[in-house]
């Protein structure tokens, strides 16, 4: 397009030049004229070079995802259709992803990023954010400020567009909802084979419903990532450090009263029953920390296509409100991927995650993810995936819990990457 | 959902996956071979299949250019079987390429270039520093008479972004620098050649094997260093400043009639079709 473009402009140039020359007595032009009228045509075509390279600065990327989703018994895990009045069958037709990403990068030391997401009813900013670039020898620092992907673990760099399962970890969907927060990150490129990054981030993501935009903590969160890649294995190592904060709860007036129970008009003291006050509690904060290893490994042992082995652990401690106590987390998941040709690919994923480790109550759960993939042409993917969530028993990894309810589903998925 | 209905929808599934690997598995390697990418390596792709398909009259090849970084995103997103690229894959490249097929890429250098610097045959000027070069393509030295020509304009000739020499070059001679707003982006390397034998002010650069009618510079790493013409000799001992591999990249290790293409590329054979077309063979 932006060829065409150019040549369209150019052949204006030449065209109007020609014109000119016609126009006038060519035969009286002196050599020095005729030059200093192509000097001009070359002027013109390095304005309209740089006019072009403007416009290459922009470029916009993007993807869509419409699904049809089944639930079983509605007992869907994803938040926005469980327990909801309107969607009880949980068999439905919607957008789950319509990004639209807009980057302008006029040159090697800086880029401007901002990112659409519609999704169901709703449209909101996933990221919005500059990046500031500077090469010394071949080391590469970014210097990134706005809303961007928290840099922690895999999955949360790994797009949502790519991946073969319709929703990422549960221990990632738990411990960073959103994937995206507020701050700023430094990363440090080596060639090939390292990258690390720290940053300062707000703490609470962009999904929080209560804290929208600011942080009820005094102090920022910290996170740390650093890869290493050798080709056909990569490794990571993640950290973060912050607070969660546990709002106020406002002082209850103590009361009395008194219900006559006997009739006889009198206040007995039975009768009476009072109610002690209750003094403020003060918010208060508490540490929040994750820390993760993750793994990548490509091999290339069949003749049908790569195979790819992801894994990653988490653990994290966090205060929870409702049970007024810290809790510990843990989660992993293990995902096989194999490519099928250029048209097909298959993977299966278990994922496992621990509200609460240091519980004897039947909280873990374990999901087993299966996919197929059909690659209709370069932009367009179709999947089919089954998710079977399990209760586990007793903590234990594997072993499903009697009491399991009907909570699978089936996804068919339509996407389409610009 | 009900158990029947349940065990119903995974052998769906699992007939899915295996009516997968049966047509993938059926998916001939070879038969009908796209090769795409670096405009550089263009004829070199060229030769190389005319010679290859003539040996095998069963395989279809097709070459197209467009640049390195095309023939790469052709890689990624399945449309070609081979890139050809005249510079090396980006980790950001490699890391599509595992998303998407979950390979890193097989990269086999098959040639060796001088990336030369072009200059009219009436310029006087004969060699050039790599700081020189720099201080020219970033519009800091405009002037012939500032490196040793004539009192004129310097007019430079370039290539797009998405070339692979565009990338080289930027990446060595300019260590990361853009390119200056006035420098003329042309669609190839004889386009850039033709430019420059056309124009007595121009300067540009390009593979060793378009050089005709046009000659090329003497680089030198720095102002002591003494100066290399991008020879057979020079190229192969690294002394020409601008050497380098030219390079295929795959998606997985080559089977069918994909490996035998490669490895008639690296054979004797292959490798004299690579010094006909005018660049430099690896051993």
């Amino acid at each position: 397009m932006k060829k065409t473009l150019l040549s369209l402009l150019i052949l204006v140039c030449v065209a109007s030049f020609a014109s000119a020359q016609s126009g006038s007595d060519s035969t009286n032009l002196t050599p020095q004229e005729i030059k200093d009228r192509l000097d001009g045509v070359a002027d013109n075509l390095t304005t309209l070079n740089t006019d072009v390279n403007a416009l290459k600065a922009l470029k916009i990327s993007g993807y869509l995802q419409f699904r049809y989703e089944y639930n079983d018994s509605s007992k869907s895990t994803d938040t926005l259709i469980k327990g909801s009045a309107v969607n009880r069958n949980a068999n439905n037709f919607y957008i789950r992803r319509g990004r639209i990403k807009f980057t302008f990068q006029p040159g090697q030391t800086s880029k401007y990023v901002i990112y659409f997401d519609a999704s169901r009813n709703t449209v909101s900013i996933k990221e919005a954010y500059v990046e500031l670039a500077h090469k010394f020898k071949n080391q590469a620092f970014a210097l990134t400020a706005g809303q961007f992907n928290i840099p922690f673990g895999y999955e949360i760099e790994y797009s949502s567009s790519k991946r073969d399962f319709p929703e990422r970890s549960l221990a990632e969907n738990n411990l960073f909802k959103g994937e995206r927060d507020r701050g700023i990150n430094l990363t440090y490129t080596a060639p090939k084979y390292l990258q690390a990054n720290i940053g300062v981030l707000q703490g609470y993501g962009i999904d929080n419903a209560t804290f929208t935009w600011f942080d009820p903590t005094k102090q920022k969160d910290v996170v740390a990532r650093a890869k290493a890649k050798f080709g056909k294995f990569d490794l990571g190592l993640s950290g973060y450090w912050g607070k969660t904060y546990t709002p106020s709860v406002a002082a209850v007036a103590g009361s009395s009263s008194w219900y006559d129970a006997n009739g006889n008009k009198q206040i007995d003291s039975n009768e009476v029953t009072t109610t002690a006050p209750k003094s403020e509690v003060a918010g208060f904060e508490r540490d929040k920390d994750r820390y993760g290893i993750d793994g990548q490994a490509y091999l290339d042992f069949l003749p049908i296509g790569g195979t790819g082995v992801r894994g990653e652990y988490f653990k994290a401690r966090d205060y929870n409100k409702d049970a007024k106590a810290v809790v510990h987390e843990q989660g992993w998941y293990l995902w096989l991927s194999q490519n099928i040709g250029k048209k097909f690919g298959a993977a299966v994923r278990y994922d496992y995650w621990d509200p609460n480790t240091r519980s004897n109550q039947n909280d873990a759960t374990g999901t087993w993810s299966l996919a197929a993939h059909y690659f209709y042409d370069g932009n367009v993917r179709i999947t089919a995936a089954y998710d079977i969530p399990l209760k586990l028993a007793g903590n234990s990894t594997l072993t499903k819990y009697s009491g399991d309810v009907k909570d699978n589903r089936f996804t068919l998925q339509f996407q389409f990457v610009i | 959902m009900k158990p029947e209905a349940k065990s119903k929808l995974i052998w769906t599934l699992g007939l899915v996956c295996v009516v997968s690997v049966a047509v993938g598995l059926s998916a001939p390697a070879g038969g009908n071979v796209t090769i795409k990418g670096s405009d550089t390596m263009l004829q070199l792709g060229q030769r190389w299949a005319e010679t290859f398909m003539g040996q095998n009259p069963g395989v279809t090849i097709q070459v197209t250019g467009g640049g390195s970084g095309v023939g790469i995103a052709a890689l990624i997103n399945g449309s070609t079987d081979i890139c050809e690229a005249s510079r090396q894959i980006k980790p950001a490249e490699i890391d599509k390429l595992k998303e998407r097929f979950n390979s890193p890429g097989v990269e086999i250098p098959v040639a060796r270039d001088g990336l030369s610097v072009y200059l009219n045959e009436e310029n006087p000027v004969g060699e050039l520093s790599l700081e020189q070069l720099k201080k020219i393509y970033t519009g800091v030295v405009t002037n012939w008479k500032d490196v040793g020509g004539p009192d004129a304009r310097i007019i430079m000739y370039g290539r797009e972004n998405s070339s692979g020499t565009y990338s080289f070059f930027k990446d060595n001679v300019l260590e990361g620098k853009d390119f200056a707003a006035q420098t003329q982006t042309l669609p190839g390397t004889a386009a850039v050649v033709n430019a420059v034998a056309k124009d007595k002010l121009g300067i540009g650069y390009g593979g060793a094997a378009y050089a005709k009618g046009v000659k090329d510079a003497k680089v030198k790493k720095d102002e002591k260093s003494p100066a290399f013409a991008p020879t057979l000799e020079n190229v192969k001992s690294g002394q020409y400043p601008l050497s380098r591999n030219l390079f295929w990249y795959l998606r997985n290790k080559p089977t069918g009639d994909l490996k035998k293409l490669v490895d008639f590329v690296l054979s004797d054979a292959g490798q004299e079709i690579v010094s006909k077309v005018g660049y430099f063979p690896l051993k």
